[in-house]
């Protein structure tokens, strides 16, 4: 729950997400409790990013 | 680049419907269910019916207490993109994809296979380049990608 009130600012945006020493370049789509839903920019696909997985996001500014 | 197919051409969105407004009217929210309430769904697909808390929108309630999901323009904090009901867990997203190809990331590796069935703490899949069921351990998985359709 905390995650959802901290990361809502995101929604919407532009984020580059690093899970496991990959990076992913996304636009943020939900914020659930134990995942992010996100649309992948390269692929179109959505991808569900598990939370406990997550190494950190970065907020690409406009 | 999908490892399932070349993305060329266009794709099309999953359509996602029927979602249960707690505000009446307003349409589909994030997170509509509570104990006791039937996802619709997941129940024919698997025995994902929601246990535990009530998932709810990015907006704190005292933010957004009693207005539909959506006020405030698409580019607001508060846009908690709604057309598909929020899960409670990575489980519940995975239900969404049965008998659909996905892409699983676990530990830098990516496998594209089709989920089959979601239990308490597997996916089981099948790998359709080698023709092997694979059980993934759900707290082990990176993410999950729902490979659309494309035309």
């Amino acid at each position: 729950m905390g995650y959802q009130h901290d990361l809502g600012c995101l929604v919407n945006q532009k984020a580059i997400i690093r899970v496991d020493r990959c990076s992913y370049c996304v636009i943020i789509a939900q914020i659930c409790p134990c995942y992010i839903r996100a649309i992948e920019l390269g692929t179109g696909n959505v991808k569900y990013f598990n939370f406990d997985r997550i190494d950190y996001i970065e907020d690409l500014l406009p | 680049m999908s490892c399932c197919k070349k993305n060329l051409g266009n794709y099309y969105a999953r359509p996602y419907g029927g979602a249960v407004s707690p505000y009446g009217g307003y349409g589909p929210v994030a997170g509509a269910f509570g104990p006791g309430t039937v996802n619709p769904y997941l129940t024919d697909k698997c025995d994902c019916v929601a246990p535990g808390p009530i998932c709810v929108d990015s907006c704190p309630s005292d933010f957004l207490p009693k207005e539909p999901i959506g006020v405030g323009g698409i580019s607001s904090p508060c846009y908690n993109n709604s057309d598909v009901p929020c899960g409670c867990t990575l489980r519940d997203a995975a239900c969404r994809l049965i008998n659909q190809r996905a892409i699983i990331h676990v530990e830098g590796c990516k496998m594209c296979v089709i989920i089959i069935a979601v239990g308490k703490c597997f996916i089981k899949a099948v790998n359709y380049a080698t023709n092997k069921v694979v059980y993934f351990n759900l707290n082990r998985i990176n993410s999950i990608e729902d490979v659309l359709p494309r035309c």
